[in-house]
């Protein structure tokens, strides 16, 4: 028997009207695998579970739409109508739409896209960059209606040096991607600003999900200026959040975290300017605390004839050192000539009996150095006296010069007894002079044509010096 | 992903850090009791320079609020802080 022979082209045809009427718009869950896309954009995969594999195809306007990728092993559920492709006569199904398992599609499409970029390095900390120390000049790119913006300046606001330059973009839909990638690159050629926040106020996934798009995230990490992202509330986290150089919870906190870096910045330089004012008043004041031990007040009056005291009693003290040690010296040698007069004579010291001539001879010996001790420290004290004494010598050779009244050896100090046509003779380090007085304090002119005689009191030097001659004028001497 | 260049801004930056890091290590100099004063006065003369020129950046910019327009000029932008 013969039934109806069908043509090749019939046949598949009349499967595929069977399959119209009963699979069109059919869900099937399998797993991905052997993707590929063909030029034109089709996406050609296959479906399988444990035992069989279904073919698919979704044409390049479905393949477009999908939000996440493709990827072998992938559990997911995909809608369309069963055909027979005609020319390959290949059972497959159309595919509409495709929603991953498990996994929402964006939170599936986030998590590709994170680890695309993770992978490319770029969330790595080598390329983030420290925010500026001085962040003065800040870009703002968020939505110009929003809460974000006006919270944003305010913080800002409470700054009086810091200038805001905003670019107002579009920050959910279609077009957000693009008008953020685009502002970020105006702001960073802009060469306004030092940093720039990046920011959006809270929302869903699907609201926030420009932040999440490649297009964002490659702008941001093109930027050459440092970037702070403060997208959506706290536990958001965008793929811009991890690609940008700071990641601020909130936009205000992006705010705060500039704000105080600039304020640090400023503490930290009017803290060292007031350090350095109170350190150099603390050496001004160790250096006068100094100066004023050294000087004291009056002792700095009294100096010189201290120093001159000072360095007699030195004269003195190196003298006796040497004067010790001639004695010494000569002890010694006597010691040494009575040992050798003594060994000349063994006799004498092994009698025993002689032992008293000895013992009185180091007793005379030790007479003898006792004297010269004395001697010495005698001769010590007179040569001091002597110093002492030619002090005023010292004095002179130094330019000072010693007034007298003509005949008088005492030094005039006080200018207030003198009348005018006195003679003084004053005493240089080398000669006298001899001079009448003009003019002095008391005012006054002499009426005395003779001229006083010596005083009673002694003389400057030990000579024997003049003496009491009657003093004539009767002014009580001088 | 492109090279980034460094801008203008991140100079300026990097003199600003240099010279508050020459500040506090002078203050930190100063802090010997050992330094003689000649030394003292100097050090602190300098540390005034560096101190005047901190200030001065930091007060170089003024508070202000613009829009970036396309042409990449700014125009004062005005928003309300409610």
């Amino acid at each position: 028997m013969r039934d109806h022979v069908w043509t090749v082209g019939a046949v598949i045809d009349q499967v595929n009207a069977l399959l119209e009427s009963g699979f069109s718009g059919i869900s099937v869950e399998g797993e991905i695998t052997s993707v590929t896309r063909s030029a034109r954009g089709h996406l050609y995969f296959s479906l399988k579970d444990g035992e069989a594999q279904l073919d698919c195809v979704a044409w390049a306007s479905a393949a477009r739409r999908l939000r996440f990728d493709l990827e072998d092993g992938l559990a997911v559920e995909a809608t369309g109508s069963l055909t027979v492709y005609r020319a390959r006569g290949r059972f497959q199904l159309v595919v509409t739409r495709i929603e991953p398992q498990g996994l929402g599609a964006l939170q599936l499409a986030f998590e590709q896209m994170k680890r695309r970029l993770e992978v490319e390095g770029l969330f790595s900390a080598e390329r983030k960059r420290q925010l500026p120390a001085v962040p003065q000049r800040i870009g703002i790119v968020t939505s110009g209606e929003g809460a974000a913006l006006r919270d944003m300046l305010k913080v800002l606001r409470r700054h009086a040096n810091i200038e805001v330059v905003v670019v107002p973009v579009t920050v959910q839909g279609k077009v957000a991607a693009s008008e953020i990638a685009i502002a970020l690159a105006q702001l960073c050629a802009s060469n306004l600003v030092d940093v720039v926040i990046l920011g959006r106020g809270g929302g869903s996934l699907e609201d926030l999900w420009a932040f999440n798009e490649e297009k964002v995230a490659r702008a941001v990490a093109d930027c050459a200026i440092p970037v702070i992202t403060g997208v959506g509330h706290e536990v958001d986290f965008t793929i811009a959040d991890f690609v940008a150089d700071v990641r601020a919870a909130t936009p205000t906190q992006a705010a705060e975290i500039l704000v105080t870096r600039l304020e640090e910045s400023q503490g930290r330089a009017e803290d060292a300017r007031a350090r350095l004012g109170w350190e150099l008043r603390r050496h001004l004041q160790a250096a006068r605390a100094r100066m004023v031990a050294v000087e004291g007040s009056a002792g700095l009056a009294r100096v010189p004839h201290r120093v001159e005291v000072a360095r007699l009693r030195l004269a003195v003290a190196d003298r006796l050192p040497l004067l010790l040690e001639e004695l010494a010296r000569s002890a010694r040698h006597r010691l040494l000539s009575a040992a050798s007069v003594l060994r000349r004579f063994p006799g004498l010291v092994a009698a025993g009996g002689h032992r008293p001539l000895v013992d009185s001879r180091a007793e005379q010996l030790a007479t003898l150095i006792r004297g010269h001790v004395d001697h010495a420290r005698t001769a010590v004290a007179s040569r001091e006296r002597a110093l002492q004494h030619l002090s005023p010598r010292r004095v002179l050779d130094r330019g000072y010069s010693i007034t007298t009244l003509e005949g008088r050896t005492l030094p005039l100090r006080d200018a207030a007894g003198l009348r005018a046509g006195q003679a003084l003779v004053t005493t240089l380090s080398e000669g006298t002079v001899r001079s009448l007085v003009v003019k002095c304090p008391g005012g006054g002119v002499s009426t005395r044509s003779s001229l006083p005689g010596p005083s009673k009191q002694g003389t400057l030097f030990d000579d024997g010096g003049s003496n009491d001659e009657e003093n004539e004028s009767g002014d009580g001497g001088l | 992903m492109t090279k980034k260049t460094k801008a203008e801004t991140v100079d300026s930056d990097e003199r600003f850090e240099d010279q508050l890091e020459r500040l506090e290590d002078i203050v930190g100099r100063l802090e010997d009791d050992s330094v003689g004063l000649e030394q003292a006065l100097d050090l602190f003369e300098q540390g005034m320079g560096l101190a005047g020129k901190c200030r001065s950046r930091l007060e170089r910019v003024e508070q202000r609020v613009s829009r970036l327009l396309e042409d990449g000029t700014t125009e004062e932008m005005e928003v309300e802080t409610s």
